[in-house]
């Protein structure tokens, strides 16, 4: 089975926004709801100042704490890898969006549900890449199998010295200048979710009311979110 | 399955007619639906083949059509430029096409802000009898057309020559001209960069990934992939610095001094290629003369870097040569920027040279050239002289050397003084110069005083709010267009689908005008048998490019040996400026102001999601960047109190704009940058409408020496944090 994942060549990045918009297209996303973001970072001081890009998205965790939470079933990873929502099972409780470590997912306020980078699973499955990848025209970002050493994915990220997120299916090339605390950080378990996890999911079954249990587990996720930000 | 397959088309169905498709995307599992869905589409899927207009560019694209909706854009992989890949605002395109705030039928003007629908019947009556009422009042010379020259300029001129009158008029001056008057002097036209297989890269404020061509992006990654040292000079950190190995923070307006200093480097090091210097060039002693001052110590006390660097940037291009070049540029330091752009692209002219780099691998190269029909059979007898000298000189012994670029900045000041011949019409087509050239108080009040004012665009611009008729353009992808060229394709803009208001393509607009104008004769042919024409020798027709979209074609490779000057050569020495009242090699020429202790020199530019004043109201574009800041530096800004996402007070001699700060260590002290594009003030386009600030509020009408530019960031500014 495959096991999907991307990699962001960041040397490459010329920071266009192309792959946000390409895939808003292509999804019909709402205009402020972007499954992949362009952030740009300076370091130093006049005149001696150097500027990079680091784009960011859904990670496609290997244990997607979005998942875990979700009171639904309607985040769930698939056998391949891809972290999917099914759009008719969301209920909109936004516990995914609290639980997600790397903010990549957006609610959309007109259908009241969350939404976030799919790796454009049906492009995929007819043998397409994914939008972003199409567009991107500085060749940046590459998107294939890891399981399949031979992938053009699996070559790149030897070739050219990737730095996993560990825990997650992406992959950088971080440009000569990058401070490391630019990218996103290794996937951590998080105490938050597996506290969410008892109290509401034991054996995976919903024991609490939905919207009784939203509001404990925002709070209980938030809050634990804010102090291990606070400690890093 | 069946019963779901036909739900899921009848939902499609009743969006459409709501004018809400929630999301075709919006399947996400059950898969097995999700592809019934597809299967069960595709009689009503389309994917056509045609041309981007999100910039000038004119990239290839496929329009992907489901259900009579365009739902996405892609690179066509056949298309040399997009090779099947689009920027940020190609991408966004359907938004621009779906925009709620489009025109959507002719408008005629009937008080400040207010406009009324009219028929096009109506429109054309109105403005054709006006037109003959003022031509035989004034002359034909009396009107005047502004344009962006686009796939449409041939006819907008043809109706112009039609008319009688020489006042076509393109944006030049508030972008290229400096460089194009330089290298169409020197080099006999004006050469890209072979930014696939450079090794050794310089821009003076040419903002590659920011001002962004996408063929050009596609090769300078893959060539920075492969090594190239590319160096990024420009007084902010710019998309291109943020991209490029080393950013050279140059001191605004002196890129013309860093420049005579490489020369003087490489000549005095017998660094350049002395073949093709004897072989290629005239006038190489006369450059040798010319620069012998212009040390590299010399250039650091103008430009702010140090000697050292210089000499070793200078030493580094010339060992890549002639895989090296130094960007001709666009609307930068040798484009429409200062004061001294032309020398400054005088002086880029002859260091290219130096680096023997014409039609080298790497190097600066022309393009090819395609064999097209001559279609002037099918439109009409030959047009009457024309009347008159041009409106803005361009042309005269004052400006031998402008004649195809014009001045467009000094429409304002042209349009008051009423010699030698009054100006009362004005028809602007696919532009905004209240917004794009410079001084839009200046602009507008030009636009009250004319007797008619026609726009035609696919949306209210600033420009269009003070016409007195709008004619409403079919957008990009619900038109053809005359033919469009890239290396050796032939390209074809068709729709992907018809028209969703009431509007036209400007071919139809145009032949409108000219029948209700009397000049019928001149315009009885369609825009299919007009691209017939052109393709006949091809042996293509504009049905058989539809199909396939590009076609690959015959292309003649330049001659580099026989270059279009009197000598034949590139000219270092250029006899055409002396005649014109400059000097016979670059020489240094200082930028026209210098800012005060209180003051900053106020300098502008492109973002890479947006194209000059035509996206702002781009739902996708917009949510990425709603609006400009002004970038100041920290010490500047520590001074005034002023800090990130504080309101300032920006204030010119001729006009004060309001706008967000942002503190950066990525500009220099002496300057204050504003990006381009933003400051809509029309209510109509609700996104756009206040948004961010208008550069061109600021900029003074300035006119540099020889090229006509507009010398944009010759502007002096202060800033104050907003009460």
């Amino acid at each position: 089975m495959a096991n999907f994942g991307m990699l962001v060549d960041l040397t490459r990045c010329v920071g266009c926004h192309g792959c946000t918009v390409a895939c808003q297209a292509r999804w019909d996303l709402l205009p402020q709801v972007q499954f992949t973001k362009v952030h740009r970072y300076e370091v130093g001081t006049f005149p001696r100042v150097k500027g990079g890009v680091v784009t960011t998205q859904c990670m496609h965790c290997d244990d997607p704490p979005c998942a875990r939470v979700c009171p639904t079933g309607a985040t769930r990873k698939r056998a391949d890898g891809i972290v999917v929502v099914d759009e008719q099972k969301c209920i909109g409780c936004r516990y995914c969006q609290s639980a997600c470590p790397y903010d990549a997912r957006s609610f959309n306020p007109e259908r009241n549900i969350v939404q976030k980078c799919y790796f454009c699973y049906d492009f995929v499955e007819n043998g397409q890449k994914p939008a972003c990848v199409d567009t991107c025209m500085a060749g940046a970002r590459i998107f294939g199998d890891l399981e399949d050493k031979g992938s053009e994915l699996s070559r790149a990220i030897a070739a050219r010295k990737a730095v996993q997120i560990k825990g997650t299916s992406i992959f950088y090339v971080p440009p000569r200048n990058l401070d490391p605390s630019f990218l996103p950080p290794d996937l951590k378990e998080s105490s938050a979710v597996r506290i969410w996890q008892d109290i509401v999911h034991p054996g995976g079954k919903t024991v609490m009311g939905l919207a009784a249990g939203a509001v404990v587990a925002s709070l209980v996720i938030n809050t634990v979110k804010k102090e291990r930000n606070h400690g890093d | 399955m069946l019963e779901q397959r036909i739900s899921r088309r009848t939902f499609l169905k009743g969006s459409l007619v709501a004018g809400a498709l929630a999301t075709f995307g919006g399947r996400l599992v059950p898969l097995g639906q999700a592809e019934a869905a597809e299967a069960a589409a595709p009689a009503a899927s389309q994917v056509i083949p045609t041309i981007c207009e999100m910039c000038g560019v004119k990239c290839g694209i496929l329009a992907h059509v489901r259900e009579g909706r365009v739902w996405r854009l892609t690179g066509n992989p056949k298309d040399p430029q997009s090779n099947g890949r689009l920027c940020a605002r190609g991408n966004a395109g359907t938004k621009t096409l779906y925009d709620p705030d489009r025109l959507k039928q002719p408008m005629k003007r009937v008080g400040e802000g207010k406009f009324q629908p009219i028929s096009w019947e109506q429109a054309f009556k109105e403005i054709g009898a006006k037109l003959q009422e003022l031509k035989g009042r004034y002359g034909p010379q009396t009107l005047v057309w502004l344009a962006h020259p686009e796939l449409i300029a041939p006819l907008e001129k043809h109706f112009m020559a039609a008319f009688g009158s020489p006042n076509y008029t393109g944006h030049g001056p508030t972008c290229y001209s400096s460089r194009n008057v330089a290298f169409e002097q020197m080099y006999g036209g004006v050469p890209g960069v072979d930014y696939r297989n450079v090794k050794y890269y310089i821009a003076l404020g040419r903002n590659l990934t920011g001002g962004i061509k996408n063929p050009d992006i596609q090769k300078i990654v893959a060539a920075k992939a492969e090594g190239a040292h590319l160096v990024a000079v420009d007084p902010r950190l710019s998309d291109f610095a943020f991209f490029a190995d080393e950013w050279l923070p140059i001191r605004p307006g002196t890129d013309l001094a860093l420049v005579l200093g490489m020369i003087n480097v490489i000549i005095n090091e017998n660094l350049y290629d002395a073949a093709f210097v004897t072989e290629r060039t005239v006038g190489f002693e006369e450059l040798k003369a010319g620069v012998a001052t212009y040390t590299p110590e010399w250039a650091a006390k103008i430009t702010g870097i140090d000697a050292a660097t210089i000499t070793r940037i200078a030493r580094e291009l010339a060992a890549a040569k002639p895989a090296a070049a130094i960007d001709p540029g666009w609307h930068a330091v040798t484009g429409s920027q200062y004061y001294n752009s032309v020398q400054t692209a005088r002086a880029v002219a002859a260091l290219n040279a130096l680096l023997g780099n014409l039609g080298a691998k790497g190097g600066l190269a022309f393009p090819p050239g395609i064999k097209f029909g001559d279609p002037s059979g099918i439109m009409g007898p030959k047009p009457p002289a024309a009347a008159g000298p041009r409106w803005d000189g361009a042309g005269s012994e004052k400006w031998p050397l402008i004649k195809a670029h014009g001045i467009i900045q000094i429409f304002p000041e042209r349009v008051k003084e009423d010699k030698p011949y009054p100006i009362k019409a004005v028809v602007i087509q696919h532009l905004n110069p209240v917004r794009s050239s410079t001084d839009s108080g200046a602009f507008i009040e030009a636009l009250k005083q004319l007797e008619l004012v026609v726009v035609i665009d696919i949306q209210m611009n600033d420009t269009a709010y003070y016409a007195h008729y709008v004619l409403p353009e079919a957008t990009y992808l619900e038109r053809y267009d005359p033919l469009m060229t890239a290396g050796n394709k032939v390209v074809l803009r068709q729709p992907a689908v018809e028209p969703l208001f009431d509007t036209r393509g400007a071919e139809e607009i145009i032949t409108g005008l000219a029948k209700a104008a009397g000049l019928s004769e001149y315009f009885n042919f369609t825009l299919e048998q007009y691209n017939d024409a052109l393709l006949a020798p091809l042996g293509l027709t504009q049905a058989q490019l539809a199909r396939i979209g590009v076609a690959e074609v015959e292309a003649r490779k330049p001659d580099y040996t026989k270059l279009k000057t009197p000598s034949g050569k590139i000219e270092l020495a250029c006899q055409a400026f002396v005649k014109a009242g400059s000097t016979l090699t670059p020489a240094w020429e200082p930028p026209l102001v210098e800012p005060g202790e209180d003051e900053f020199r106020f300098i502008q530019g492109h973002v890479p999601m947006h194209t000059h004043t035509t996206t702002d109201n781009n739902a996708y574009l917009h949510a990425i960047m709603p609006e400009n800041e002004l970038w100041i530096h920290p010490g500047r800004a520590g001074k005034l109190g002023i800090k990130t996402g504080d309101m300032v007070e920006v204030a010119s001699k001729v006009g004060k704009v309001k706008v967000k700060a942002r503190v950066t260590e990525g500009i220099h002290p002496e300057a204050v940058f504003l990006a381009h594009g933003f400051g809509c003030v029309v209510p109509l386009r609700k996104l756009a409408y206040n948004k961010g600030a208008n550069d061109s509020a600021l900029i003074p009408i300035i006119t540099a020496p020889i090229s006509g530019a507009a010398a944009q960031c010759e502007t002096l500014v202060t800033v104050r944090k907003a009460g």
